[in-house]
């Protein structure tokens, strides 16, 4: 992965702004997300910040890949996408140097803004951390055995290890706060934001398999159902924005019993049989079954078989695990920006097909594995395989997936050691 | 992402000792494997060629981020093996370096680094490591 560090405090980036421009806050989601400066949970804080001091945000811009020629390109031309770049005058990313150029060159009518400084390649562990290991030639680092922690590097080439927000005396609070009811608790929550984004903040834990953050959402998986007091049955609290004086319950009975049976009725649809899945004790869907305590389907099963894609160099498909959340389809949409992922078919024949029903090695997928990282249960997996043997035969890895540990490997978490 | 270049055959071969060395191999699977020096396939052929001229290959890992800890946690070595040709970039070889202490590293790939292009000519060249 490349080591970038920021190079400009807070207090420099506004000064590279107007408080006309309208700004796309763009970032990679692979190398910098871990060296701690890129990714959803960035954009969202830098959004933050900038809005709370009169700066105009439109868009939050999240790539599988930000030094991919072709999925930069594609931002132009994308019908969803187009007219907010048309309308941005500024673009500010967080990306390693490769990922500024190549922005640079696909907007040149625009100020890009270049945050970071690239020194070369470099470790993650959850024990060491980030560490710079193989410098690049311009650079005054030799390579050491083992690597050269983030904070060193950063205090011998002036830079910051850490995000802007470490820039501030005290932290931002939230700008446009109207107060809702939380199963009889009293909350600030930001008017007009995603109900279940708010209540999780607040510590109410809501459960959901279709939504996650940096996609748009779509209440597909109905779990996240909750009341809100004066509306008519049961909502999708991840597609209700937030109104000032809502009185919203997250759980009772009655929502807990709605619960357990559309998660039985999940069960029932597909093969999903943990002891063959890679995804193990990190499937969203089989904690949820524990949480619930759900023993098995209540109702009769007739499943059958479909064939598993492994045609891609990278990616596997196994549609016998899809609970058809849609999550690889926006993240598709959203996040590569190829649209090569969508459902077909109607009812117990749904599934979710690359390119025009194509296998996957002939659709028009890059590998930035935008969908496995989306992918909530064991249905679109990396491709890891081990071989042997006279004819080196292919097995298949259930070992650690990336997808698996990802949230471990928040800079947070592992920066400072 | 990393560009990388092949190193020749007969310099990975060269490193390797017919009679007391027992190989693993591992790619990885991301921007070498875009790179076309490493992924499955290339695996699969450096393998069958070193086996050929009587290497003792023992087995290969195809392995999505070998310089991600937790991606190298998947690749069991088996007690005999004593050297890894690894078609990774160098940390790639590095984090395999660092987890399988004592063992002989031999790098099947070379960085070439990022590419950096100058915003008005688009003239392009690779910005390398030090390795």
């Amino acid at each position: 992965m490349i080591i970038s560090l920021r190079t400009i405090t807070y207090d420099e980036l506004k000064k590279k702004l107007t408080p006309e421009d309208k700004i796309v806050l763009w970032s990679c989601n692979t190398c910098i997300r871990f060296s701690g400066l890129g990714g959803i949970s960035r954009l969202r804080v830098l959004e933050n910040m900038l809005e709370n001091d009169g700066y105009h945000v439109i868009r939050k811009e999240l790539l599988g890949v930000a030094c991919v020629e072709e999925l930069v390109e594609d931002r132009k031309i994308d019908e969803d996408k187009k007219e907010i770049f048309k309308e941005a005058t500024a673009i500010i990313v967080l990306g390693c140097e490769e990922a500024w150029e190549r922005a640079a060159i696909a907007f040149p009518d625009k100020n890009v803004i270049q945050v970071t400084r690239s020194f070369g390649f470099g470790n993650i562990s959850e024990e060491r951390g980030v560490r710079l290991t193989n410098p690049f030639e311009d650079t005054a680092f030799e390579p050491v055995p083992g690597g050269i922690p983030l904070e060193e590097v950063a205090k011998k080439s002036g830079t910051f290890h850490t995000f802007f927000d470490a820039d501030l005396k005290e932290p931002r609070t939230k700008t446009h706060l109207v107060e809702i009811v939380v199963d009889g608790k009293k909350i600030m929550a930001k008017d007009g934001a995603n109900l279940m984004e708010e209540c999780q903040e607040n510590g109410f834990s809501i459960p959901n398999l279709c939504y996650m953050k940096g996609l748009s959402p779509s209440g597909a998986c109905r779990l996240c159902l909750v009341k809100i007091k004066g509306r008519r049955g049961l909502v999708a609290s991840c597609c209700t924005p937030v109104e000032k004086g809502l009185e919203i319950t997250t759980e009772d009975d009655e929502i807990k019993e709605y619960r357990r049976i559309t998660l039985e009725l999940l069960l029932t649809t597909q093969e999903h049989n943990c002891l063959l899945c890679v995804k193990d004790e990190n499937c969203q869907l089989r904690s949820l079954i524990k949480e619930y305590n759900i023993e098995g389907p209540r109702f009769g099963r007739n499943i059958e078989i479909l064939p598993i894609d492994e045609t891609s160099e990278a990616i596997i498909k196994d549609p016998n695990r899809c609970i058809h959340c849609g999550r690889c389809v926006r993240a598709c949409d959203e996040v590569a920006g190829k649209h090569n992922l969508s459902f077909a078919n109607r009812g117990k024949k749904v599934e979710i097909v690359t390119g025009l029903n194509k296998p996957w090695a002939d659709s028009d997928c890059a590998t930035c594995l935008a969908c496995v990282y989306a992918c909530p249960t064991g249905a679109i997996f990396e491709k890891m395989l081990t071989f042997d043997g006279k004819e080196w035969k292919a097995r298949k890895l259930y070992g650690h997936y990336y997808c698996d540990r990802s949230h471990l490997l928040r800079p947070e978490n592992n920066s400072q050691k | 992402m990393n560009r990388t270049r092949a190193v020749k055959y007969e310099v990975i071969a060269g490193q390797l000792d017919k009679d007391k060395d027992i190989v693993s191999l591992v790619s990885c699977n991301t921007c070498v494997r875009l790179g076309k020096t490493g992924g499955a396939e290339k695996m699969k052929q450096l393998a069958l060629k070193l086996r050929e001229e009587g290497y003792q290959i023992r087995d290969g890992f195809l392995i999505t981020f070998p310089c991600w800890d937790h991606c190298l946690e998947n690749v069991s070595l088996q007690p005999s093996v004593n050297a890894v040709v690894v078609l990774g970039c160098s940390c790639g070889c590095a984090n395999i370096a660092t987890r399988f202490p004592g063992l002989k590293i031999v790098p099947a790939v070379m960085d070439r680094g990022t590419v950096v292009e100058d915003l008005v000519t688009h003239k392009k060249a690779f910005r390398g490591t030090k390795r």
